[in-house]
C-alpha cells in the first residue's frame, strides 16, 4: 500500500482539523462529516485517518479524550488545542492561496 | 512550550505502548462498529454489512502499525533490534570484531587526544585575566601581511604613543641559555647544567597582562630603564617545580646564566604558559633591558633594523577594538617621520589589533596551526578508514533486512 503523499498527507490534517473546530468528534464521526460535507467528492479512506489523528495529537494540535456516546460506548473523541487552532488558521490560509492561484491558472488559459 | 508538551507526549507513549495499543484496537473496533451499524440500518445484511465496513477502511492491520509509528519511538525500538542483531553478528566472528573493535578504539582515542591538546592550547583565550582585554599588534605592509614583530625603538615609540592602551607589553621569543658558570654560596642548585630558555619581556610585561607572581613579585619599572643594574629574573612555575623541586627558598638566590648572575624574583603562576605564539613556557622571564646578557653579540636597544619582540596590549576596560583601530592608524604614518622608521614604506604602513590567542596567524603561529591541523587530519583519516572497516562488518546487516522485508 503506498504511502499518502505530502499534498494529500498535508490536505487531510487540514480537513481533520477543520472538522474537530466546532465540536469534539471521534474518528467515525470525522470520516463521514468529509464526506458528506463534500458532497460525497472526497472519498476518503477511513482508516487512513488513524495515522493522521494520532501524528496531529503527537504534535500537540489536537487533544483526544474517551467518552461514552449517545449510544452508551466508549469512544475516543478529538479536540483542538490552542495550538492546533492557530495551525488550522495557518493552513487553510495557505489553501486559499494555493487553491486561488490554481484557479486562475486554469481559468486564464 | 509546545516542545514541552510533545516531548511529554512522547514520554508518556513510551511507557504506555502496551496500553496505548489497547486503546488503538478500542478506537477501530468502535469505528467499524459504528460502520457496521450504518451499513445494517441501510438494509445490508450482516454478512455484506461487515465486508462493506472492512473495504471502507482498509487494511487494519497496516494502518495500526502506521499509526503507533507515529507515536514517535520506533527510532529507539530500531536502535535496539540494530544494537541486539549487532550484538550477535559480533558472537559470530569473534577475531573480525575484536579487530574492528580496536580499529574503532584508535581512531576515537587518537581524535580525543589531538583534540584534548587543541583545545587545551590553540582554542583557549591567553591565560590571563581578562582574556577578552589583551590584544595582539598586527602590521600590514600595503596590501599584505607584516607579520607581528617590531623593533625595540618602535615598540616603545607606541608604547608611548598611544592612550587607548592602558598597557602595552612586549616579549621576545625563547632563547637558549647557558646555566652554569662559577658555583656561588647563593647560587640555584639544579639536578643537571643545561641550556635553558628564556623570553625578554618588557618590565610591565605581567602588569599588563594581569598576572601576579605565585612567590615574590614580577618586574618594577625601574627594572625596564638600563642594562646591568637589573639582573633579576621571574622563573615559570613548571621550572621551579620540576629542576629546582619547588625551592621555598629561592627567592633571591641567584642564577647564572650566560656567565651572568640573575637574582630569581619570582615565580610565575602554574597556568601561565606566557603570551608566546605558539604557546611554550619558558625556563625563566627576564626583562628586556638585559637584552645583550641573553641574546650576546646583538644589540636591540636602538636598533630600527632587527623586528625582535611582539606587542600586546590592554585596552582601558570598556574600549571596543574598533576605537583602539582608529588611534593606531595615526601612530603608525607618524611614527615615519621619526628617526625610527627605517625605509620609505613606514609611510605606508599601519596596524590592526585583534584579540590575543595562541593560534594567531603569521610568524611561528602559522607552522602551529599548519601542525595541528595536518594532526588533527590524520587522526580524522584514522577514525574514517575504523568506520570504513566497521561498515564492512555490517554489510549482512542490509543483506538480511532486505529478506526480512
Amino acid at each position: 500500500m503506498a504511502k499518502p503523499n505530502d499534498l494529500v498527507q498535508g490536505t487531510l490534517d487540514l480537513l481533520i482539523l477543520k472538522t474537530i473546530s466546532l465540536e469534539p468528534k471521534h474518528g467515525w464521526a470525522i470520516a463521514k462529516r468529509i464526506q458528506q460535507i463534500s458532497g460525497e467528492v472526497l472519498q476518503v479512506q477511513q482508516g487512513s485517518l488513524y495515522p493522521a489523528l494520532h501524528r496531529l495529537e503527537q504534535k500537540a494540535w489536537i487533544k483526544a479524550k474517551w467518552k461514552e456516546t449517545e449510544t452508551g460506548r466508549q469512544a475516543k473523541f478529538y479536540s483542538l488545542t490552542a495550538a492546533g487552532r492557530a495551525q488550522l488558521e495557518k493552513e487553510a490560509e495557505n489553501w486559499s492561496r494555493l487553491s486561488a492561484a490554481i484557479n486562475l491558472v486554469v481559468e486564464t488559459t | 512550550m509546545l516542545w514541552a508538551r510533545r516531548f511529554w507526549l512522547k514520554l508518556r507513549s513510551l511507557f504506555r505502548h502496551d496500553r496505548n495499543a489497547q486503546r488503538l484496537d478500542d478506537e477501530i473496533q468502535f469505528h467499524l462498529d459504528q460502520q457496521i451499524a450504518e451499513n445494517l440500518s441501510a438494509g445490508m445484511s450482516r454478512e455484506e454489512a461487515r465486508y462493506a465496513a472492512m473495504r471502507a477502511f482498509g487494511n487494519p492491520t497496516f494502518l495500526k502499525e502506521e499509526t503507533r509509528d507515529t507515536w514517535g519511538w520506533t527510532w529507539l525500538e530500531q536502535i535496539a533490534q540494530d544494537l541486539r542483531f549487532g550484538l550477535r553478528a559480533l558472537r559470530r566472528k569473534p577475531g573480525f570484531s575484536i579487530l574492528v573493535i580496536l580499529a574503532l578504539a584508535l581512531g576515537i582515542g587518537v581524535n580525543t587526544t589531538v583534540f584534548t591538546a587543541l583545545d587545551a592550547t590553540a582554542f583557549r583565550p591567553l591565560p590571563v585575566e581578562e582574556p577578552d582585554l589583551i590584544v595582539r599588534v598586527i602590521r600590514w605592509i600595503p596590501q599584505r601581511y607584516g607579520g607581528t614583530l617590531f623593533s625595540l625603538p618602535e615598540y616603545v615609540y607606541y608604547r608611548d604613543h598611544n592612550d587607548v592602551f592602558l598597557g602595552l607589553a612586549a616579549d621576545s621569543c625563547c632563547y637558549n641559555v647557558v646555566y652554569g658558570g662559577q658555583p656561588a654560596a647563593n647560587a640555584v642548585t639544579m639536578h643537571q647544567s643545561a641550556l635553558l630558555t628564556a623570553r625578554l619581556v618588557s618590565e610591565n610585561y605581567f602588569e599588563v597582562l594581569g598576572i601576579n607572581a605565585v612567590l615574590g613579585r614580577t618586574f618594577l619599572p625601574e627594572e625596564g630603564q638600563s642594562e646591568k643594574s637589573n639582573p633579576v629574573a621571574v622563573l615559570s612555575y613548571q621550572f621551579w617545580q620540576q629542576r629546582v623541586n619547588s625551592d621555598p627558598n629561592i627567592l633571591g638566590k641567584s642564577l647564572i646564566l650566560n656567565a651572568t648572575h640573575f637574582t630569581v624574583v619570582g615565580i610565575a603562576p602554574r597556568d601561565f604558559i606566557g603570551s608566546g605564539d605558539p604557546p611554550a613556557v619558558p625556563d625563566v622571564w627576564i626583562p628586556l633591558a638585559m637584552q645583550r646578557y641573553i641574546v650576546p653579540g646583538s644589540q636591540w636597544m636602538n636598533n630600527t633594523n632587527t623586528y625582535n619582540v611582539r606587542m600586546v596590549g590592554q585596552l582601558q576596560p570598556g574600549t571596543a577594538l574598533k576605537r583602539a583601530q582608529p588611534v593606531l592608524t595615526v601612530l603608525a604614518p607618524q611614527l615615519a617621520h621619526t628617526p625610527i622608521a627605517k625605509d620609505q614604506t613606514a609611510s605606508t604602513t599601519h596596524l590592526t589589533v585583534k584579540r590575543a590567542s595562541f593560534l594567531d596567524f603569521g610568524g611561528t603561529g602559522a607552522e602551529f596551526a599548519v601542525s595541528v591541523t595536518l594532526a588533527l587530519a590524520a587522526a580524522g583519516m584514522v577514525l574514517l578508514v575504523a568506520c570504513a572497516s566497521r561498515r564492512r562488518g555490517a554489510i549482512p546487516r542490509y543483506v538480511v533486512s532486505s529478506v526480512r522485508s
